[in-house]
């Protein structure tokens, strides 16, 4: 009986196509365009050749100083920063217009003028190196004053040898926007909780007439309620192991070097998605289009507040209401999933999956205690 | 009137839904109002940073903390593991500069000493790493010149003065200009996601197969009553451009009282009427009523991801922007951008404007004809 109650199961939630849409198809799309969207936004981000502009005139060619630190950083090796044009002033305006260039720097009266259109990083950088070479300036005459014999070499030495190291560690995996991705399983595994609340319903007697034909049936119960939601948590894991792959092998989303920690996260997520819909299913007494509402209610919501339309929501919720995302199943699996990534240690890992337990536990002794009390005299 | 006023009687139906897509975008302004928008003269960019101290307090230390303080936003953040790479994790600070034991003894020693950093690897930090060098490094130079601390700091001081002058040549007068382009890209989404969902659903009601007999069978004129559902689903069109307009004119005030606001306002108003078309040609392709959510949901994010709606199109790779020129969210979204830049307002300055307009209106009237055989192809089917 378990096998053939399975069987229909299986086939019955299958033939959903609504369903079928929302839980295999509609996370796929959605990840295929986060794909196409964030794809380049971070490499945007890094510092990138600047385009400026040097008005060359007379007082440039005396300028040795800057001739030489510009050409340096325009040179083509791993400190190159400026791609630089030498040009007459309505060349550079035009260029500036034309937004060829960020900015161009024009030398007049001794004094260095920068023009720009439009505030940014790159111009600040530089203005920021335009000064540093200002400042050159004053400790090459500040250094020549006082030691009258330096050559050119000690005085390169003098500047450019710090005996204060700036060492970086910065951890490699630094990539916000696999929190986009982390969410979209977050909402797979959530959103299968439709299948578990199918599955109650259709041994639900008030709530189908499969529902009721079940309930006056020999058959144990206990046999009919494990077999479909066996059923339903095959469906929903075979969804979200699906999306697991596109996300993996397709959309290239890194979640770091422990696969077996991956799967371990997406199969506790999935148990978490259909408890809440077992729950759902037996606590509100309603038609399925409410309890199917009321589901994708708590999956949007709760995908929100862990960061699927603004990567900082999560970060903002976490910081200032960190109560609210413990109790969030859909942060507990991204959360989950951005500790396999980021953290070295397992603590936070684990925390989620514990949680994600718990939270289980919780729907499961809520539906248990909901469906053992129901008893029908009519429906 | 009876087909008008059933039209919004079905439309209460769908309130929850037109209230979500208006709080959606309602917050996603509110979020953005922090956007830094200043046309008018320079304005350095200023990372955030974050400094973890475990020297004394010493003057060369709270100089460096001054000098980036100009320079930066130092963030207040927990001294706390995990706190702080969440922090450098979602860019909350680009920048974190840890300041080992004894540093101030070291450096004033000549002794060598290391100061640790974490960082986000963009832009942003690479400047910090130039400001943190370049501050360690004229402490460097200077160190032996000067027997007193308080001398050195100030000789330090007085170079990192010296600046180059800067100035902006743009002729915009108007702040806020990018916070009201990034306004009227997101609205694109809730747009054509209210219109398209709202719209279609209701008018998918009217041509369910009992209503629509008795439809034909009343003595209501079939083109009278074709009419009558076009101009209340224009009304409601409407009455959601109006309440969108309004949010604006509420949190950007500065730009949308100025030529560009009319501007941004007439760009959606065109854009709301190509979303009421293709409202109407999705209500009479889409048949199941259950489908109209997935279909309308999938119209919705894909033009707005792959349009630049929540990112800006200049982060967008090559090939999408390619894809979505077959949209018309992209010349909504990129008429948009173009007025952020705007600095007359003459004809040929709105040459590009109009254009992006004019194919908009492409879009509309294309949706028409579409519609319309559409409609005369099941009509004949029936």
């Amino acid at each position: 009986m378990f096998l053939h109650n399975f069987k229909y199961s299986f086939l019955f939630l299958l033939k959903n196509k609504s369903l079928v849409f929302w839980t295999f198809f509609f996370p796929i799309i959605l990840g295929t365009f986060f794909y196409m969207t964030f794809s380049n936004i971070e490499n945007n981000e890094k510092l990138k050749k600047i385009n400026i502009a040097i008005i060359n005139n007379e007082e440039l060619k005396n300028d040795k100083l800057l001739l030489s630190v510009l050409g340096y950083l325009s040179e083509d090796n791993n400190n190159e920063i400026f791609s630089t044009i030498y040009t007459d002033l309505e060349k550079a305006k035009e260029l500036l217009e034309n937004k060829e260039i960020i900015g161009y720097l024009e030398i007049k009266n001794s004094k260095y003028l920068i023009t720009i259109k439009e505030n940014g990083i790159e111009q600040t950088i530089f203005k920021y190196i335009i000064d540093e070479i200002i400042e050159t300036k004053i400790i090459i005459k500040d250094i020549s004053s006082t030691e009258k014999n330096i050559n050119l070499e000690e005085l390169y030495n003098k500047i450019n040898n710090n005996i204060t190291k700036v060492v970086d560690m910065s951890s490699d995996n630094l990539s916000y926007t696999m929190i986009e991705y982390y969410t979209l399983i977050a909402m797979s595994c959530l959103y299968g909780g439709v299948f578990g609340m199918y599955a109650i319903n259709n041994i639900l007697a008030n709530m189908s007439k499969q529902g009721a034909r079940v309930a006056i049936s020999s058959i144990k119960k206990r046999t009919l309620l494990l077999s479909s939601l066996l059923a339903a948590f095959l469906i929903q894991l075979i969804g979200s192991l699906l999306l697991l792959s596109y996300t993996i092998f397709i959309l290239n989303v890194d979640y770091g070097n422990n696969i077996v920690n991956t799967l371990i996260m997406t199969v506790t997520g999935s148990i978490a998605g259909l408890t809440l819909g077992v729950a759902i299913a037996a606590l509100f007494k309603t038609n399925e289009n409410i309890k199917i509402g009321i589901i994708l209610s708590i999956t949007m919501l709760g995908s929100f507040l862990s960061g699927m339309m603004g990567i900082t929501m999560k970060y903002i919720v976490d910081k200032n209401m960190p109560l609210l995302n413990i109790i969030n199943p859909a942060n507990m699996i991204t959360d989950g999933f951005y500790s396999i990534y980021y953290y070295q240690s397992m603590d936070r890992f684990y925390f989620n999956i514990i949680s994600l337990l718990i939270f289980s536990s919780i729907m499961v002794m809520i539906s248990i205690v909901r469906l053992r009390s129901q008893k029908y005299d009519s429906i | 009137m009876i087909v008008f006023k059933t039209f919004f009687k079905v439309v209460k139906e769908y309130k929850y839904a037109i209230l979500l897509y208006t709080l959606i975008l309602f917050f996603f302004a509110i979020f953005n109002l922090e956007v830094n928008n200043n046309n008018i003269g320079f304005t350095a960019e200023k990372p955030n940073i974050l400094i973890v101290n475990n020297d004394y307090e010493s003057k060369i230390i709270d100089n460096l903390y001054n000098y980036l303080e100009q320079n930066s936003n130092i963030k207040n953040i927990e001294n706390d593991k995990d706190k702080i790479n969440d922090a450098l994790f979602y860019r909350d600070i680009n920048y974190l500069i840890i300041i080992p034991k004894n540093f101030t003894d070291y450096i004033l020693n000549n002794k060598e000493t290391k100061i640790y950093v974490k960082t986000t690897k963009d832009a942003n930090s690479k400047y910090m790493d130039m400001l943190l060098n370049r501050y360690l490094k004229l402490i460097n130079i200077y160190k032996n010149d000067y027997d007193n601390v308080d001398n050195l700091i100030s000789k330090i001081n007085s170079i990192l003065k010296e600046e180059s002058h800067i100035e902006v040549s743009s002729n915009i007068k108007v702040n806020n200009l990018l916070k009201t382009t990034i306004y009227y890209n997101f609205a694109n989404y809730s747009l054509l996601a209210s219109c398209l969902f709202v719209i279609s659903t209701v008018l998918n009601s009217f041509k369910q197969e009992m209503i629509n007999k008795r439809i034909i069978v009343s003595s209501c004129n079939y083109k009278k009553h074709n009419k009558n559902l076009f101009l209340a689903a224009l009304s409601f069109s409407v009455i959601i451009w109006i309440i969108y307009v309004f949010i604006s004119l509420i949190l950007i005030k500065e730009a949308m009282f100025s030529w560009y606001g009319l501007l941004y306002m007439f760009n959606s108003f065109v854009f709301m009427v190509c979303a009421l078309a293709l409202s109407f040609l999705l209500g009479t392709i889409i048949n199941l009523k259950e489908a109209i959510n997935g279909i309308v949901n999938v119209i919705a994010l894909g033009s707005s991801f792959l349009c630049g709606a929540f990112v800006p199109s200049k982060y967008l790779p090559e090939f999408v922007i390619n894809i979505s020129k077959l949209l018309p969210s992209y010349y909504f979204i990129n008429n948009n951008e173009f007025i952020s830049q705007i600095e007359t307002f003459n004809f040929n300055s709105l040459t590009k404007y109009f254009i992006n307009i004019f194919v908009i209106i492409i879009f509309i009237i294309l949706f028409i004809i579409l519609n319309n055989l559409v409609s005369k192809n099941k009509r004949k089917t029936n």
